[in-house]
C-alpha cells in the first residue's frame, strides 16, 4: 500500500506540476501584464528578472567577468531579494510554492534567452550597456528602482500572476 | 591696376564662399537599434526637445493610443548625449516603463496595459546629474478598440502585423 500511496501522490504532484506549467504557458492572455499588489514583490520580480537578463548576456556575450562583479557588488541585496521572492511563492501556494518558483525561473530564463535570439547580433552591443549601468549605480539601494525602469519581466509570464491571499496562507502556514 | 583688383574680387570671393558653407554635419558615435525603432504606438503625443532642470522635477504629457505600442519621450544632455541610466521613483499603476539608451538620447517608453483606457503617471530620476521627470499620461483608445465591424461579412482587411513588430519579446 505505501508504494501505491506513493505512485498516487507521485501521480498528483505531476498534475500540479502539469497545471501549472500548463497556466504559465497558455493563459498568457489572461496573465498579460499582471503586476503584484505589494510593490515589494514586484521589485522582487523585477531584480530577478534583471539578473537573470544578466546572465544571458554574460552567457552569449562572453561577459562572465562582469556578471561575476555585478553578483558580488549586489550580492547582499541579491540574498534579500531571492528570500522574499522564494517567500512570495510560498506564501502565494504552500507546499507548490518551491515548485512553482522553479518552473518560473526556467520560463524567465527561456523568455530572455529567447528575446536575445530574436535581437540577433545586435543583442550583445545593445544590451552589454546594462553591465555598465548596473556598475554605475550610486548605491545597491538603487537596483530596485533601476530594475524598475528596466520592464524584463516578460509580459506572457507576469509578476505574482499565482496571486490567491498570501497573508492567510502564511498565517496557516505559521500555525502549523 | 585692373589685376589687383580682380585679384581683390577673386579673394573676396573666396571669403565669402568659405562663410556661405555649411559647417560640417555632426556625425553620432552612437547606433540605433533596429529592435528600438519597432512597436510604438501609432498614437503618441509628447513634447519635443523636452530640457529637464535641476532645481526641480519637470513636468510632461504624454498621449497615448492604445494599441499595444509604446509611447516614448526622449530626453538628453547637452552634446546630445543620452543619461547613463534612469531610476524609476514613481511607478505607473496601469503600464510599463523602459528606460533606454537609443542613439544620443534616451528613451523613456511608456507601454498601457492591454485594454486600459485612462489616466496614469509615473516618474524618473535620471542620473548622472538626479534630474527628475514626472510624466501624466493620457491613454485613449487605440484603434482596435474603437474599430466597428464591418456590416456585410466579406473579408475583414488584413491588420498590420503590430505584434510581430514589438520591439522586444
Amino acid at each position: 500500500m505505501p508504494v501505491n500511496s506513493k505512485t498516487q501522490t507521485a501521480s498528483r504532484r505531476a498534475r500540479v506540476g502539469a497545471l501549472i506549467l500548463a497556466m504559465f504557458m497558455t493563459s498568457t492572455s489572461v496573465m498579460a501584464d499582471q503586476r503584484c499588489a505589494d510593490p515589494g514583490d514586484q521589485s522582487h520580480f523585477e531584480v530577478t528578472a534583471l539578473k537573470t537578463e544578466l546572465m544571458v548576456i554574460a552567457l552569449t556575450c562572453e561577459e562572465r567577468d562582469r556578471y561575476n562583479a555585478f553578483i558580488q557588488r549586489y550580492q547582499p541585496t541579491l540574498v534579500e531579494v531571492n528570500r522574499g521572492f522564494t517567500n512570495y511563492f510560498n506564501r502565494a501556494l504552500g507546499r507548490a510554492g518551491q515548485r512553482q518558483l522553479d518552473i518560473y525561473i526556467t520560463a524567465l530564463a527561456n523568455s530572455r534567452q529567447q528575446g536575445a535570439q530574436v535581437l540577433g547580433s545586435d543583442f550583445c552591443p545593445r544590451n552589454r550597456i546594462l553591465f555598465e549601468e548596473v556598475a554605475a549605480l550610486n548605491s545597491p539601494a538603487d537596483l530596485a528602482a533601476y530594475a524598475a525602469g528596466k520592464d524584463l519581466v516578460p509580459v506572457g509570464l507576469g509578476a505574482c500572476v499565482s496571486g490567491p491571499a498570501a497573508p492567510i496562507r502564511q498565517a496557516s502556514r505559521s500555525s502549523r | 591696376m585692373t589685376s589687383v583688383k580682380l585679384g581683390f574680387a577673386l579673394g573676396g570671393l573666396v571669403v565669402l564662399a568659405g562663410c556661405s558653407s555649411p559647417p560640417p554635419p555632426r556625425v553620432s558615435q552612437t547606433v540605433v537599434y533596429a529592435a528600438d525603432l519597432q512597436g510604438g504606438a501609432r498614437s503618441c503625443t509628447v513634447p519635443q526637445d523636452l530640457t529637464l532642470t535641476a532645481d526641480a522635477p519637470t513636468t510632461a504629457q504624454m498621449v497615448v493610443g492604445n494599441d499595444g505600442g509604446w509611447c516614448g519621450l526622449m530626453v538628453a544632455l547637452p552634446g546630445p548625449h543620452p543619461y547613463r541610466l534612469g531610476l524609476i521613483t514613481a511607478r505607473p499603476q496601469r503600464g510599463r516603463v523602459y528606460i533606454h539608451t537609443v542613439g544620443d538620447a534616451t528613451r523613456i517608453s511608456y507601454t498601457p496595459d492591454a485594454g486600459f483606457v485612462g489616466e496614469d503617471a509615473f516618474a524618473v530620476r535620471l542620473m548622472p546629474d538626479s534630474r527628475v521627470v514626472q510624466v501624466a499620461v493620457k491613454v485613449e483608445p487605440g484603434p482596435a478598440a474603437v474599430a466597428t465591424p464591418a456590416p456585410t461579412p466579406a473579408p475583414a482587411p488584413a491588420t498590420p502585423a503590430r505584434s510581430t513588430t514589438r520591439r522586444r519579446s
